[in-house]
C-alpha cells in the first residue's frame, strides 16, 4: 500500500523535497541549477537534519519505549473553545489537543511531503478535478462507531457549511462516499487535492458524526435537530490515541485525555502497534511564558512549548532539560496592513456584485497603508535584523516574506524593501502626497501581552527615528480575542500578527486570495480570511499556479512569484520567522519522532505542533 | 559653674520643645523626595534627561551604567528618563483626579454636613451610589464604549478615578463638617448675618481642611497604585507614553535576566506612595494633637 | 402649674421684643415629636433686662434660638421692633440679624479656633462692609484704577437689567441659527481655540450684540413669549428686576442644555470634551452674572472679574491641551507667567484691601475689646485657645457688641465659668447695657444669677411660663410652687440656715415627648390637686406686674 501511495504522490513528493532542501542556508544555487535531481536532494535533507538544523527532531539515543505515565503539557493559550473543527479558531494549543484525541486524514512527512494517515490510498482523476480516497478499514471512533467514507464526508461537509471554515474549502464542489471510499470533486484542478486535509488543517481531523449530530452549532443540523441537540462541543469524540476525560476552560485550567486502549494503532487496533505509550495526557493552559517556564522548573509541567526566543535561549546548553528548536513550516511574525480600498470583482463575483466596494463606509480611507508608498516607507524604516537580534535573542532570523527557509517559494531576495532610512524618507515624501496627510497618522493595534507591546514600542521608535515629525503612530493594545475580531472585520490600520505557518503554500491561499477579502464592516464581520484585504490580479494568477498546476516546477515558480509579489507590493511588514521551542524534562522521550504505520518518518515539528501518540516517559513515569 | 548649668538647661528645653513641634527627619525626607520627583517631572523637557521613547540600539536590557544611570529597558530605552516621564503621568493622574474629587466631594460633603436634613439624605444617596459601582468594571466599560482606541485614555482615567474618589472624600468631609457645625461659633457666625456660603467656607472649611488635606494625600497615593494596576493590565495611557505600571508590565518578561527594568519603576512607585502616606499620616497626627489642645 | 395665657403681655406699651404663643416642636431621632416650647409668650421693653430661668431641658435655650430664627419656630409670632420675624424670608432675616445678637454658654466653642481675635471680633464688620461696598477688596481696586469693568457695571447697572437677558437671547438665537449645521459650530469652536482667543471673547460679545440688533424681531418675540409668562409666575418676587434676572437665567439654562447636546453629539477628543465642558461652565457663570447684574448691581463688578479670570484660565487650559510638543511648553510657560502675574496682582490687591479693611476695623475692634475690659495690646493676633474662659466670653461679648445691636440674648453666658469670673461677666453685661442702651434677654438655670441684673424675671418649666414678675416681688413673694422651690435651692450665706432642710424638687423633669396633662408641673408639685391634671392653669395677675400660671398660687385662698 505504501508503494501505491508513493506512486500516486510522486509529483508532490518531488517538489516537497526541493522545498525542504531550501531549509539549508547554503545550497540555493545548486537547487536552482538542478531542480530535477530529486534523489540527491533527499540525501541533502537528511544531511541537514544530521547537522542539527532547527527541525525540532528528537535525536536522543533510542531506548525501548515503555508504557505508562501521565504527561502534563503546558500550553500557551485557551483559544479554541469549542474544539469542533468547523467552529474553532484553532491555534497551536487547540491543535495539540486535536492531535491527542483524533487523527488527521493526512500528515506531513519528514521532507515536507504529505503522507496518508487515516487514508490508505489516494487516486486523482486525469484532470486532477476529482480525487478518490480509500479510508483504512476497521478504525473506530471513541464511541464505537466506525470511520467510514460517510463519516469522513460528514466531517468535511460540516466544515464546508460552516461560515468560519467554509471559505477555506470553497474550492470543493462535492463530497461523495461509498463504503470506505470518499470522492472529493473540485471546481478547478487541484494539485494537492485532499492532502490539504492534513494535520496542519483543523478540518483534516475526524470526529464521530453521531457525536457531531448532538452539537447545536453543527451547520448540517435542521432547526428541529438543533433545538434538541444537547452535546458538549468540548467533549471531543475522535479516533485518536487519547479519549476525552475532562475540560475546564480558561487560564490555569486543563484538558485531560486518557489512553484509548482501542486506538487503531494500539494493541487492539488494526496495525497491532503499541500506541500510545502514555496513560494520560493533560494540557494545562498557562498564558504567560514565565508561568510556563516556572511550571516546568517546578515540576508542574513535563513539557512546554514557546515561541519566545529569549526563553528558548535560556535553555540552550542546559543539561537538565531537553530543548528542541524548530522553525520548519513555521509562522511569520509581521505587521498586517489593512489595504481595503476600491472594488473587489473576485469576491463580488461570488456575491453577484462585481462592483463590491471593499470599504463601503470609508472606514479605512484615512489609513495611509492603502498607499504603496506608505507601505514601502514603513518597510524601509524597519531594521528587521535589529528586531531579530533584540526581540529574538539573536536566534531567530529576520523575515523577508511569508515563506521561511525550507518552504516552497522561499527566496533569499524577494524584493521586499530593505532597511534603508534614506529610501524610507524618500518614500515618506511620496506617502505624504498620496495620503494627503502631514503628519501621516497611523494606528497600530497589538495584543496586550507585554512582549508584543514592547516590540511595538521598538517598531514605533524605529519609525520615529526614520520619519520624525512626519509620522504619528498611535499604538492600541487590545485583548487577544478582540484582536482577531478586529482583523476579521477589517477595523484596523496596522496589526501585530503571526500567521502563514503551513507545509504547502497552496494551504495558505485563502489568507491571500481576493475571494476571501470581504469589505470592511465592523458591525457585521464577514469573516474575511484575507485580513489585509488586498485585491491583486497578479496574486490570483500566481496562486492559481500554486494550487491548480500539477507540475512541481510551475508550482515552485508560482510560489516564488507569490513571494515576490509580497515583496513588491508590501502587503505586510515582515519582522521575523517564528522559532518554536519544545522544552521538556529529560524523562520525556520521542517527543517528535512519529512514523506512519508504513514506517514513513513524519515532520518532527510543524509550526510548533507535533504528534503525541509516540511520546513515552522513562520507567513509565514522566515526573521522575 | 551655675551659669554653665543654666545655659545647658535652656538648650535642653529648646531641644525638647523643638522635637515636640517638629515633624521628624523622615517627614522631611519624604517631602524632599516628592519635591525632587515633582521638579524633575515638571521640568523633564528642560532638564538633561534622554528622550524617554528613544531606543538605543545595542543597549537593550543593559544594567545601570555611566550613561544610563538606571540602565536600559527591553528595547534599549533609558529607564531613568522613563521613570521621570512616568512620574508626569502618575502625578498628573493622581493630582488632577484627587483635585476634582476634592472639589466635588468636598462641596458635596460640606453641603450635606452643613445643611443636613433632606439635602444631606439626597447627597448621601448620591455619594453611596458611586460606591456601589465596581471600579474596574466601570473603568473597562467606559473604555469599551468611549475609548476603545485609547485616544482619550488619560481623560477616562482621571474621570473614573475622580468619580471613585468623590464618595470617600465626601464622607470624610461630611462627618467632619457635622462635628464642626455643632460648635457654637457656627451659630455665632449665622447670628452676625453671614451668608451660608461664608459660614461654610470661612468658618467650617478651615477647620475641616487639615484632615481633608492629609486624607487627600492618601487618596493620591491610592490613585498612583490604581493607575499602576490599570497600566499593568495594559489599559492605561497608551504607549509610548511612559507610565510606571506599563514599565513594570513590560519588564516582566525580562525579570530573570534584567530585573532592574521592573525594579526601578516599582521602586519609584513604592517610594512615592510611601512618601505620600507618610506625609499624610504625619500631618494628620500633628493636626489631631493640635485639635486635642482645643 | 406652668400654664398658658397672654395676660402678662403689656399691650399698652410698645415692647421692643414681643413673643407670642411660641411653639417649637421637633422630631426626635425615633421620629416622635418633642414639644420643646409650647405656647410661650413674653415681651421685653426697650432697655429692659428679662431674666429667663428654668431647669436644664425646660426649653430656655430653644426659646432663645427660636427668637433668632435658628431654626425657625413651629408656630407663634416674634416681633422685633414691630417687625414680624417669622414672616421674613431668609435674606430679610439675615439683614435684620445685626440688631439681634446672642452670647453663648461655651465661650471657647463659640470662637473659631482657626481665626485670630482681631478677625473674630471684626468678622461682623467684614460681613456687612463687604456687603455694603460689594466685595470691597476687589471693588476698591476698580475704583482706584478707574477700571473699565467697574465703570461698565456701575453705568450699565440699569441698562444691564434689560440688555443682559437681551444679549443672551440674541446670542442663543445666533447660535441656534448659525450652529444648526455641525460645521459652523466646529468653526466657532476652532475659532475659540485660535490665539485670537485673548481678544476673542470681547469680539464674541460684540458679535452677540450685533446679532441682537439683527435678530431684534426674534428677540422681541422671545421676550414676549418668555418674559411675559415669567413675569406672571414671578409675581411672587414682586419686582421687575427679578423677572428680568430670572429670564436671563432661564435663557442661559436653555443655552447650557443646547450647547451640551450639540457638543456631546458632534465632537470627540479630549480638547473638545474640555472645551465643551468649559463652555458650559462659562455660560453658567455668565448666567449667574447676568442674574447678579440685575439683582445687585453692586456685586456685578467683582462677579464680572471672577468670570473674566475664570474664562481666561479655562480658555488657556483647552487651548494648551490642543497644542503639542514645544509649542505646548512655550504657551504653557507664557500663560503660566501671565496668570501668575495676574493672580499675584489680584491677590495683592485683595490682601491690600483685606489689610485696609482690617485697618478700618481696628479702632472699632479696639473700642469694643477695651469696653469689655480686654487687654488689647498683644491679644489681637492671638487665637481663641490662648485665652481663659472668662476672657473668651469677653471676646464673645465684644463680637456681639461691635454691630451695635438693640437686643442681646445671653444664653447662660456664665454657667460655664468660674464663680469668681461669673460676677465679672455679669457686671460687664450690666455696664454694657448701660453704656450701649441694650435690651437683654438673660437666660440662666440659676435664679441667683439673674436676680440683680434683671428688670423682670420669667420662670419657665417644660416649655411654658410659670411665673413672671419684677425680681423684687418674685424673690420676696414667689407665687408659683416651682419658683419657690427654685428660690429655696439658692445657697444662702447664712450660717443659721441649713440648706439641707430646704424644700427640694422631687423627681426628674418629665419627658417633653409626652408632657403631663393639665398643669405640666403637677407631677412634681408639692401642692398638687385633682384639678391640676385636668385643667391647664391660665396666667393671672397676683400683684402689679406679677403674673402666675397656677390654680393654687402661694397667696391664694387655698394656701392660706
Amino acid at each position: 500500500m505504501a508503494k501505491k501511495f508513493v506512486k500516486a504522490f510522486a509529483v508532490l513528493f518531488a517538489f516537497s523535497l526541493i522545498a525542504a532542501a531550501c531549509g539549508g542556508d547554503s545550497d540555493e544555487t545548486a537547487i536552482e541549477n538542478e531542480p530535477e535531481v530529486v534523489e540527491e536532494e533527499v540525501t541533502q535533507v537528511e544531511e541537514d537534519r544530521e547537522q542539527g538544523d532547527a527541525t525540532g527532531e528528537d535525536t536522543r539515543d533510542d531506548m525501548t519505549a515503555v508504557h505508562g505515565g501521565r504527561l502534563v503539557y503546558g500550553v500557551e493559550a485557551d483559544t479554541s473553545n469549542p474544539f469542533v473543527p468547523y467552529a474553532s479558531s484553532c491555534a497551536i494549543s487547540c491543535r495539540m489537543i486535536l492531535r491527542s484525541v483524533s487523527d488527521a486524514l493526512f500528515i506531513t512527512g519528514a521532507g515536507g511531503n504529505i503522507v496518508p494517515h487515516l487514508v490508505e490510498t489516494i487516486v486523482p482523476s486525469a484532470d486532477f478535478k476529482s480525487w478518490t480516497m480509500a479510508i483504512r478499514d476497521g478504525i473506530k471512533f471513541h464511541d464505537g462507531t466506525p470511520l467510514d467514507g460517510a463519516a469522513v464526508a460528514y466531517n468535511l461537509n460540516t466544515c464546508r457549511m460552516s461560515p468560519l471554515t467554509g471559505p477555506a474549502l470553497s474550492q470543493i464542489s462535492d463530497v461523495t462516499s461509498d463504503g470506505q471510499s470518499v470522492t472529493i470533486s473540485y471546481t478547478f484542478p487541484e494539485a494537492l487535492g485532499p492532502a490539504a486535509l492534513n494535520s496542519s488543517t483543523q478540518c483534516g481531523f475526524m470526529f464521530s458524526p453521531t457525536w457531531l449530530q448532538t452539537i447545536a452549532s453543527n451547520p448540517l443540523l435542521t432547526a428541529e435537530q438543533r433545538a434538541t441537540a444537547a452535546g458538549n462541543p468540548t467533549e471531543l469524540v475522535g479516533v485518536g490515541a487519547f479519549t476525552f476525560k475532562s475540560y475546564t476552560p480558561g487560564n490555569g485550567n486543563s484538558f485531560i485525555a486518557t489512553r484509548n486502549a482501542d486506538y487503531w494503532r494500539g494493541e487492539n487496533g488494526i496495525t497491532g502497534e503499541e500506541l500510545p505509550y502514555l496513560d494520560e495526557i493533560e494540557f494545562v493552559v498557562s498564558v504567560d511564558i514565565q508561568g510556563r517556564s516556572n511550571g516546568l522548573k517546578g515540576g508542574q509541567f513535563d513539557i512546554i512549548h514557546t515561541s519566545n526566543a529569549d526563553e528558548i535561549k535560556k535553555y540552550e546548553g542546559n543539561e537538565d532539560y531537553v530543548l528542541l528548536q524548530a522553525n520548519d513550516y513555521g509562522e511569520t511574525s509581521m505587521y498586517m496592513l489593512n489595504a481595503a480600498q476600491g472594488t473587489n470583482p473576485y469576491a463580488g463575483a461570488l456575491r453577484g456584485d462585481p462592483e463590491l466596494a471593499m470599504d463601503p463606509l470609508g472606514m479605512n480611507s484615512t489609513n495611509p497603508m492603502i498607499h504603496l508608498s506608505c507601505r514601502k516607507a514603513a518597510a524601509h524604516s524597519l531594521d528587521t535584523q535589529r528586531l531579530a537580534d533584540e526581540r529574538g535573542a539573536g536566534i531567530v532570523k529576520p523575515a523577508n516574506g511569508p515563506f521561511p527557509p525550507g518552504s516552497m517559494g522561499y527566496l533569499e531576495d524577494t524584493g521586499y524593501p530593505k532597511f534603508d532610512i534614506a529610501m524610507a524618507q524618500t518614500e515618506m515624501e511620496q506617502c505624504k502626497i498620496d495620503s494627503g496627510q502631514d503628519p501621516v497618522t497611523v494606528g497600530v493595534t497589538i495584543g496586550q501581552d507585554p512582549f508584543s507591546a514592547e516590540t511595538a514600542d521598538l517598531v514605533v521608535s524605529m519609525m520615529d527615528d526614520a520619519f520624525g515629525e512626519d509620522i504619528s503612530v498611535v499604538v492600541t493594545p487590545i485583548e487577544q480575542g478582540q484582536l482577531i475580531g478586529l482583523a476579521l472585520a477589517g477595523a484596523y490600520h496596522v496589526m501585530g500578527w503571526r500567521n502563514f505557518g503551513g507545509v504547502d503554500p497552496s494551504e495558505l491561499w485563502y489568507w491571500w486570495s481576493a475571494y476571501t477579502a470581504s469589505p470592511v464592516n465592523p458591525t457585521v464581520p464577514e469573516l474575511a480570511l484575507n485580513f489585509g484585504r488586498f485585491v491583486d490580479p497578479e496574486m490570483e494568477t500566481a496562486m492559481q499556479g500554486v494550487r491548480f498546476n500539477p507540475d512541481p516546477a510551475v508550482r515552485k515558480a508560482s510560489a516564488e512569484a507569490v513571494n515576490r509579489l509580497f515583496g513588491k507590493n508590501v502587503w505586510n511588514l515582515w519582522t521575523t520567522w517564528t522559532l518554536w521551542g519544545l522544552i521538556s524534562s529529560p524523562r520525556v522521550m520521542d517527543i517528535t519522532t512519529f512514523t506512519t504505520p508504513e514506517g514513513t518518518m513524519t515532520a518532527p515539528v510543524v509550526a510548533g505542533k507535533h504528534s503525541v501518540q509516540q511520546i513515552w516517559c522513562q520507567d513509565g513515569n514522566c515526573q521522575g | 559653674m551655675i551659669k554653665l548649668k543654666l545655659r545647658k538647661r535652656t538648650r535642653e528645653v529648646d531641644e525638647t520643645s523643638r522635637t515636640n513641634n517638629s515633624l521628624g527627619l523622615m517627614f522631611w525626607a519624604a517631602v524632599s523626595f516628592l519635591a525632587v520627583l515633582t521638579f524633575c517631572a515638571i521640568f523633564a523637557d528642560i532638564l538633561p534627561f534622554k528622550n524617554p521613547t528613544q531606543t538605543f540600539k545595542g543597549f537593550n536590557k543593559n544594567g545601570p551604567s555611566g550613561s544610563f544611570l538606571l540602565g536600559n529597558d527591553g528595547v534599549g530605552r533609558d529607564i531613568l528618563s522613563r521613570v521621570v516621564y512616568g512620574a508626569q503621568t502618575s502625578l498628573v493622574i493622581a493630582v488632577v483626579g484627587t483635585s476634582i474629587a476634592l472639589i466635588i466631594g468636598g462641596s458635596i460633603g460640606l453641603a450635606a454636613g452643613y445643611y443636613r436634613g433632606k439635602v444631606d439624605r439626597l447627597l448621601t444617596i448620591m455619594l453611596n451610589t458611586t460606591l456601589i459601582i465596581p471600579p474596574l468594571i466601570l473603568f473597562i466599560s467606559l473604555i469599551l464604549f468611549l475609548d476603545p482606541a485609547a485616544e482619550r485614555r488619560m481623560f477616562i482615567l482621571i474621570f473614573t478615578f475622580a468619580l471613585l474618589s468623590i464618595a470617600p472624600i465626601g464622607r470624610v468631609v461630611r462627618a467632619n463638617t457635622m462635628a464642626w457645625s455643632e460648635r457654637e461659633f457656627v451659630l455665632a457666625a449665622q447670628t452676625i448675618g453671614a451668608r451660608n456660603g461664608r459660614v461654610m467656607f470661612r468658618e467650617i472649611l478651615p477647620n475641616v481642611a487639615p484632615s481633608l488635606i492629609s486624607y487627600s494625600l492618601i487618596v493620591m497615593a491610592t490613585l498612583i497604585i490604581v493607575e499602576g494596576a490599570v497600566a499593568f493590565l495594559g489599559l492605561s495611557v497608551p504607549s509610548p507614553t511612559p507610565t510606571w505600571g506599563d514599565m513594570i508590565n513590560k519588564g516582566r518578561p525580562h525579570l530573570d535576566v534584567a530585573p532592574h527594568i521592573t525594579l526601578m519603576p516599582a521602586l519609584s512607585m513604592f517610594l512615592t506612595v510611601l512618601s505620600l502616606n507618610f506625609i499624610g499620616d504625619k500631618l494628620q497626627e500633628k493636626f489631631e494633637s493640635k485639635a486635642a489642645i482645643l | 402649674m406652668a400654664g398658658s395665657g397672654n395676660l402678662h403681655l403689656r399691650e399698652q406699651e410698645k415692647p421692643l421684643l414681643r413673643v407670642e404663643d411660641l411653639v417649637v416642636n421637633f422630631l426626635s431621632a425615633g421620629g416622635e415629636t418633642v414639644q420643646a416650647v409650647s405656647g410661650f409668650s413674653i415681651d421685653v421693653l426697650e432697655g429692659e433686662t428679662l431674666g429667663l430661668v428654668g431647669e436644664s431641658g425646660c426649653g430656655k435655650s430653644t426659646t432663645a434660638r427660636a427668637i433668632i430664627q435658628s431654626p425657625k419656630p413651629t408656630a407663634g409670632s416674634i416681633q422685633l421692633d414691630g417687625v414680624e420675624l417669622t414672616e421674613l424670608d431668609d435674606e430679610e432675616m439675615r439683614r435684620t440679624r445685626p440688631i439681634l445678637q446672642m452670647i453663648f454658654q461655651d465661650p471657647i466653642s463659640s470662637l473659631n479656633p482657626r481665626r485670630t481675635i482681631r478677625d473674630v471680633v471684626a468678622e461682623p464688620l467684614y460681613v456687612w462692609w463687604e456687603e455694603e461696598t460689594g466685595r470691597l477688596a476687589i471693588a476698591s481696586w476698580f475704583e482706584k484704577t478707574g477700571n473699565l469693568f467697574q465703570k461698565i457695571s456701575s453705568k450699565f447697572s440699569r441698562p444691564a437689567r434689560i440688555l443682559a437677558p437681551l444679549a443672551w437671547l440674541s446670542l442663543i438665537f445666533w447660535l441656534v441659527s448659525e450652529a444648526s449645521d455641525e460645521r459652523s459650530l466646529e468653526t466657532w469652536l476652532s475659532w475659540l481655540k485660535t490665539p485670537a482667543q485673548f481678544i476673542g471673547f470681547p469680539v464674541l460679545f460684540i458679535l452677540a450684540a450685533m446679532a441682537a440688533a439683527l435678530s431684534v424681531v426674534g428677540a422681541v418675540w422671545l421676550v414676549l413669549a418668555v418674559i411675559l409668562p415669567f413675569g406672571v409666575i414671578s409675581g411672587k418676587f414682586g419686582s421687575v428686576t427679578n423677572t428680568v434676572g430670572l429670564t436671563g437665567l432661564f435663557t442661559s439654562l436653555f443655552a447650557v442644555v443646547f450647547l451640551f447636546f450639540r457638543t456631546w453629539s458632534s465632537l470627540g477628543g479630549v480638547a473638545h470634551w474640555l472645551s465643551s465642558g468649559i463652555l458650559l461652565l462659562a455660560v453658567g457663570f455668565l448666567a449667574v452674572w447676568s442674574l447678579l447684574a440685575c439683582r445687585e448691581p453692586s456685586r456685578a463688578g467683582s462677579s464680572a472679574l471672577a468670570v473674566l479670570v475664570f474664562m481666561l484660565f479655562a480658555i488657556q487650559v483647552f487651548y494648551i491641551v490642543g497644542l503639542d510638543g514645544n509649542t505646548k511648553l512655550a504657551v504653557f510657560s507664557l500663560s503660566a507667567a501671565v496668570d501668575g502675574i495676574l493672580y499675584w496682582l489680584i491677590a495683592r490687591r485683595y490682601k491690600l484691601a483685606r489689610a485696609q479693611m482690617r485697618q478700618r476695623a481696628e479702632p472699632e475692634v479696639k473700642r469694643v475689646l477695651e469696653a469689655v475690659g480686654m487687654e488689647v495690646e498683644g491679644s489681637l493676633e492671638r487665637k481663641p485657645h490662648e485665652f481663659s474662659g472668662g476672657q473668651a466670653q469677653r471676646i464673645s461679648i465684644a463680637r456681639a457688641l461691635i454691630l451695635n445691636p438693640k437686643v442681646v440674648i445671653c444664653d447662660e453666658p456664665v454657667s460655664a465659668l468660674d464663680v469668681s469670673v461669673q460676677a465679672q461677666i455679669l457686671n460687664l453685661l450690666e455696664d454694657m447695657k448701660a453704656a450701649y442702651g441694650l435690651t437683654l434677654v438673660f437666660i440662666a438655670h440659676d435664679l441667683a444669677v439673674v436676680k440683680n441684673i434683671s428688670d423682670r424675671v420669667a420662670v419657665m418649666y417644660l416649655g411654658k411660663i410659670c411665673e413672671v414678675g419684677p425680681p423684687e416681688l418674685l424673690y420676696s413673694a414667689p407665687q408659683h410652687p416651682y419658683t419657690r422651690l427654685l428660690i429655696d435651692a439658692i445657697p444662702r450665706p447664712d450660717p443659721e440656715f441649713d440648706q439641707r432642710n430646704a424644700v427640694r424638687i422631687e423627681g426628674e423633669l418629665p419627658s417633653p415627648l409626652a408632657p403631663p396633662s393639665g398643669c405640666r408641673f403637677r407631677t412634681r408639685c408639692p401642692n398638687v390637686q385633682a384639678k391640676c391634671s385636668t385643667e391647664e392653669p391660665q396666667m393671672k395677675e397676683v400683684a402689679s406686674g406679677h403674673y402666675v400660671a397656677c390654680h393654687y398660687p402661694a397667696d391664694s385662698e387655698l394656701n392660706q
